[in-house]
């Protein structure tokens, strides 16, 4: 039984497949991933993770979301294509798992489609209603400013019931 | 001698692994184990997807106070837990190396360095929730911002109960993760994981890499909130 000495360290694509193996299908028959590549991969997530970090330092609007998913994409898929095996997994098991991508799209694309067409909840939320607040030093009941704090909760109240 | 009922030698030193009676052969029965886990990850996925679809509309609705939400996080906590993740989801798929060339001691280490990661990233989340908390900043009921320049702010509270779900779940996932690699712990001591069956090894390895997965996702939208 050497088939898995064969598919020894180091070697990329050493599949174990000797006569022996297919004969019987033992597990020992399955890929087996270089130390390197692995070493390389975390190397690579390191980099990323720090250019995420970086990025987000620097406002480019909007496509600092693009931007950081993108590259939360590429982790993703290094992850799931050297560490989870996919790239070497069998194809009943790739479409499997790689389906529920499919899924969580079309789960985005309709809470999207809806959000979307209400531009009008995105517009009345997306402004802050910030309170003058710079003076406050303390907090606690019974100061100026939880009175101010009750005001605002009130405020809000009142909002809601004259169906805002 | 991979067939159903049968005992599949082992490489000198291991215990040998028997065949479920219901597989026609060991091949099956590993191709049956993992296409039933690939599976169950797609149910994960599918859960925490959920949770990032309420977090894209709700970011969408309320961008300013997720925006504010993010940068009560520390960004350096969130970073230092993302590298430890990364770092175990490595030795995670090194100890399944080790496993499948029946390199036993090689495989306990990388094992139980990914089971200290997981601690260590359990550690610095609990200090990170314990801040969250003594700030006001819980989920629901309990968010109650001490600081003045965060009230105001609608969709805060939305920002930290989506926080505390997605990494609470996230975090329970962890602690599994910990359960189940001490388990292949206990059995690779005893010589059952070897290259004549590292079936569980494989199957737990994917688990902890979609832990990781989530994770790489979960870390620039909260801490970071692009």
């Amino acid at each position: 039984m050497t088939t898995l000495d064969a598919a020894a360290p180091g070697h990329g694509h050493g599949h174990g497949h000797s006569a022996h193996a297919e004969a019987h299908g033992h597990e020992h028959d399955h890929h087996v991933c270089g130390v390197p590549t692995f070493v390389g991969i975390l190397l690579i997530l390191f980099v990323l993770t720090v250019l995420t970090v970086g990025v987000s330092h620097f406002d480019f609007g909007r496509f600092n979301m693009w931007i950081a998913m993108a590259i939360a994409a590429v982790k993703a898929s290094l992850v799931i294509s050297v560490f989870m095996h996919v790239l070497w997994d069998t194809t009943i098991n790739r479409i499997f798992f790689l389906s529920s991508f499919l899924f969580l799209g079309l789960f985005f694309l309709f809470a999207f489609a809806d959000l979307l067409a209400r531009g009008d909840l995105v517009k009345a939320h997306a402004r802050p209603a910030p309170l003058d607040a710079s003076d406050i030093s303390e907090w606690g009941p019974g100061t100026k400013e939880h009175k101010f704090f009750e005001q605002f909760k009130n405020r809000e109240k009142n909002g809601k019931a004259k169906g805002h | 001698m991979s067939h159903a009922g049968h005992t599949v030698p082992a490489p000198a030193g291991f215990v040998p692994h028997t065949v479920a009676h219901h597989f026609e052969s060991q091949e099956q029965e590993y191709q049956s184990a993992k296409l039933g886990f690939w599976l169950f990850l797609v149910t994960e996925i599918l859960l925490f997807g959920g949770l990032f679809v309420a977090y894209f509309y709700y970011h969408t609705v309320h961008h300013d106070a997720f925006s504010i939400g993010g940068k009560q996080l520390s960004w350096k906590l969130g970073t230092t837990n993302t590298a430890v993740l990364l770092f175990s989801s490595f030795t995670m798929a090194m100890g399944v190396r080790s496993a499948q060339l029946s390199q036993k001691k090689a495989m306990l280490t990388y094992l139980v360095l990914t089971f200290l990661c997981a601690c260590g990233f359990l550690v610095v989340k609990y200090f990170e929730y314990s801040a969250k908390i003594d700030h006001g900043l819980g989920a629901g009921s309990m968010f109650h911002p001490h600081d003045p320049q965060l009230l105001g702010y609608e969709g805060l509270s939305m920002f930290f109960a989506l926080y505390w779900t997605m990494t609470g779940i996230h975090g329970f996932h962890v602690l599994c993760g910990m359960v189940v690699i001490a388990w292949l712990i206990w059995r690779g001591a005893k010589g059952e994981l070897h290259a004549k069956h590292y079936m569980p090894v494989d199957i737990v390895g994917l688990y902890w890499h979609l832990v990781d997965l989530i994770w790489i996702f979960l870390f620039p939208l909260l801490y970071l909130v692009p």
